[in-house]
């Protein structure tokens, strides 16, 4: 009963804190972000406001796109297309339907928002004609702000000379120099099977020494301490090796699925929903090192077991070996560009046992520092004693981070500095930050305290960052948000394939390079770039002449999906160049996060091409 | 048994922080899908006009009778562009009918300019009781907007000018009656 108490207790606190969060999160982000309440007269030029383009869509039809600006919208009967060449004739336009706006004078009227195309039939009575114009009219209003006035384009459409092979996106199948992501194919592809699984051994040590490994080594630690005071040394490497042996084997089921199916492994593992669970279960993890309840077998059952040491053996080499598991999933993104090498590799071969075999043996060259990290720190630990306790609230405490660290993709940064900031403080008054120093009070607890002191003051320091608008945790005041970031490239978004062609042909027409970025709001590397990279002065000013498109796979829909599979790539991090007939450049594909000074130079031999 | 207790409230809790963050996600991306919306472009403030001395320019009437500013010369004027199919202008213009009532004994002098055709305002001043001039026009009325520093001519948009005709106060975007009767009533 005592259990089942201890549980309902947690479950009312996880569950009021994750539904609340919503709340509390939209609140605080309002409170951060003072909203200048006379906002009115920050209106977009109608030209960005409202983007229009047209283009020929087959010899009997064009299409007509537009993007609206988010809160912007358009009415849609207030649109007009007319054609001001005699040989062109547009017919009947059947517009989609938008969404209905109540209006208390024209009752109810019909406003696009976001973004949309129509089809619109055409008759072309010269056959030679190169391009036409397009008058198109459209009106529309900022929401509860401004409405522009009636607004008047002429768009240039131009007739492409065969439909059947220009409107399809080349890409060049012979490249010349091989990209991250192609060369590890490569390599891989041209040996036998034994020096494969060799080389994904291989392979897997030097990811090993990445710091991918880094989240796993509390995980690995939590299950041996957490393990409790009887753990041996053999018993501690059992543990590791059921830990390893189950990563490596989420591994190998992921290369056999990779050998049947082409699957967005990245998207699932970073999925909001596996990372809220996953950060609940450290969080449970965590609250059972700080002795809230033990999590251990029922004393009925260890009293079986103490007369049996193989079912013990079998219930926790279990447990370790779920958390292995776990744990493959959740450094997969981190390993991202060589992983995507791997199952690309895998998923070219089509052959599902070697692709298992492989990914096998690359999990236990991962595996490897794990073991003996789990041996060694059998080893340290006593039999039994008091401080064995504190190494217990420690990896409490690392799990509480890991647990956050998983939040940070999900949460809004101001939120996630308050949740390390309450860890730093909660953890520096635990260790004594506040206690009294007294005569009696010894060498180590005033180290203690000092300690606790700069975390506590750490931990302010943060909430004053999270109240001024973010950071991270490391930097604190080094702002980053995303509306930042995004607002120094101007990227065009594209969400289907015909639109990227329609942006292809653009630039083809315009003779401009083009830059295709791959993106995901999970995609941690994407992030970076963002950050880091794609806000340096130099490379901005590089990337002036270049036509910047992005694909926000987010969502995984069927768009995004098709978007993968058409540039045969596994998840963003992506970043795709064109040359300036719109062929892509395949040897200068980016899988992986790249310095700034290091992209410029990629980018601008990219270009050259 | 207590091991499958264990075992359904930890699955429990994990799918309720699941669905939770879940949810926060889902709550939160309607803000971040317009933070990160396509281009964040600076937006363009109008040009100041203020304390410049408004030229004389002539507009009809939804009688068809041209009118010139000049007649209303001395007192302060309170020019709002507007259109009906506009629904921020058409919300703010009873304030200004309530306003011109107030204060039209003082000085105060509304005029509604509708980026418009007469016949398609008439019905709109009639069912509102506008008790102050209304011009129309099409791209005079854009010129005219311009001249009084609405660069993109984006409605509503309200200039009040002091007696001596210098413009004194512009807004784009909905103007509220208390900000408007502030203006006004230091002007009177």
């Amino acid at each position: 009963m005592k259990l089942f108490r201890s549980a309902l207790f947690l479950f009312t606190i996880i569950f009021s804190l994750s539904v609340s969060a919503g709340d509390l999160g939209s609140k605080l982000t309002n409170l951060f972000t003072f909203q200048d309440a006379s906002s009115a007269d920050e209106v977009l030029h109608p030209d960005v406001a409202f983007r229009i383009s047209a283009d020929v869509y087959s010899n009997k039809q064009l299409i007509l796109n537009w993007v609206i600006e988010p809160d912007y919208y358009l009415y849609k009967d207030k649109f007009s297309v007319q054609s001001n060449s005699p040989v062109i004739t547009i017919g009947n336009i059947n517009y989609p339907a938008g969404k209905a706006k109540e209006d208390p004078l024209f009752g109810q009227v019909e406003a696009y928002y976001g973004q949309n195309n129509v089809l619109i039939p055409f008759e072309n009575t010269e056959p030679t004609l190169k391009e036409f114009n397009l008058d198109v009219g459209y009106q529309g209003c900022k929401e509860d702000s401004i409405c522009y006035p009636p607004i008047k384009k002429t768009l240039t459409v131009l007739i492409p000379e065969s439909f059947d092979s220009s409107s399809k996106i080349s890409v060049v199948t012979q490249a010349p120099l091989i990209s991250e992501q192609d060369a590890i194919t490569q390599t891989l592809k041209d040996k036998n099977l034994l020096v494969n699984i060799l080389s994904f051994f291989v392979f897997g040590l030097l990811l090993a020494l990445t710091p991918c490994v880094f989240p796993m080594i509390p995980i690995l630690s939590g299950i041996i301490v957490g393990e409790g005071v009887r753990i041996t040394r053999s018993r501690a490497i059992m543990l590791s090796l059921s830990y390893v042996v189950a990563m490596a084997l989420t591994y190998a089921a992921l290369g056999i699925i990779a050998g049947l199916f082409s699957l967005n492994l990245q998207a699932a593992s970073q999925n909001v929903w596996v990372l809220s669970l996953f950060s609940g279960v450290f969080v449970l993890l965590a609250l059972s090192m700080f002795g809230f309840y033990e999590l251990q077998l029922p004393s009925s059952w260890q009293t079986s077991l103490s007369a049996s040491q193989d079912e013990t053996d079998r219930g926790t080499l279990k447990g370790a070996a779920i958390m292995g598991v776990l744990s493959a999933i959740i450094v997969g993104p981190c390993v991202a560009p060589p992983l995507a090498g791997a199952l690309l590799y895998i998923s070219q071969t089509g052959d599902a046992l070697l692709g298992g075999l492989a990914l096998f043996a690359m999990g236990l060259g991962f595996g490897v520092p794990l073991l003996i990290i789990g041996a060694t720190s059998g080893e340290l630990l006593p039999r039994a004693g008091a401080w064995m306790e504190s190494i217990k609230q420690l990896f409490g405490v690392i799990m509480l981070g890991v647990a956050i660290w998983f939040l940070e993709r999900v949460l809004p940064e101001s939120i996630v500095l308050i949740l390390w900031a309450a860890l730093f403080i909660t953890t520096a008054i635990f260790i004594g930050a506040l206690d009294r120093v007294k005569d009696t009070t010894t060498r180590w607890q005033r180290l203690w305290k000092g300690l606790g002191l700069v975390m506590l003051v750490y931990g302010v320091v943060l909430i004053v960052a999270a109240a001024s608008g973010g950071g991270t945790v490391l930097k604190p005041f080094n702002k980053h948000s995303s509306a930042i970031s995004t607002a120094t490239l101007p990227f065009h978004y594209v969400s289907n394939l015909k639109e990227l062609d329609q942006q292809l042909q653009q630039a083809k027409r315009d003779g401009k390079s083009v830059m295709l970025d791959f993106y995901a709001d999970w995609c941690v590397v994407c992030k970076e770039m963002e950050t880091y990279t794609f806000n340096d002065p130099t490379v901005q000013k590089m990337l002036q002449q270049v036509t910047l498109l992005k694909i926000d796979v987010t969502k995984n829909n069927d768009d995004d999906k098709e978007f993968l599979k058409h540039f045969d790539l596994f998840g963003p991090p992506a970043i795709l160049f064109f040359n300036k007939d719109s062929v892509e450049i395949k040897s200068h594909r980016l899988v992986g996060f790249i310095k700034a000074d290091v992209f410029v130079k990629h980018v601008t031999q990219a270009i050259s091409q | 048994m207590k091991r499958w207790q264990m075992i359904i409230i930890v699955s429990a809790l994990a799918l309720f922080s699941g669905v939770g963050g879940y949810q926060l996600q889902q709550y939160l991306k309607s803000d971040k899908n317009s933070e990160m919306g396509i281009v964040v472009q600076n937006p363009i403030a109008p040009k100041s006009v203020i304390g410049t001395k408004v030229e004389d320019f002539s507009l009809s009437d939804v009688n068809g009778e041209l009118r010139s500013l000049s007649e209303w010369q001395g007192k302060v004027i309170a020019i709002n562009f507007w259109a009906t199919w506009c629904p921020p202008c058409r919300e703010e213009i009873p304030a200004f009918i309530e306003l011109q009532q107030q204060y039209s004994s003082e000085g105060l002098q509304f005029i509604g300019i509708a980026l418009q055709q007469a016949e398609e305002v008439r019905g709109f001043i009639e069912e509102f009781n506008v008790n102050y001039p209304s011009l129309v026009g099409g791209d005079d009325v854009i010129k005219a907007a311009n001249r009084l520093g609405n660069d993109i001519g984006a409605l509503p948009y309200t200039v009040i000018i002091d007696r001596s005709g210098k413009i004194s106060f512009t807004r784009r975007g909905p103007l509220s009656k208390s900000e408007a009767e502030s203006v006004i009533q230091a002007l009177l």
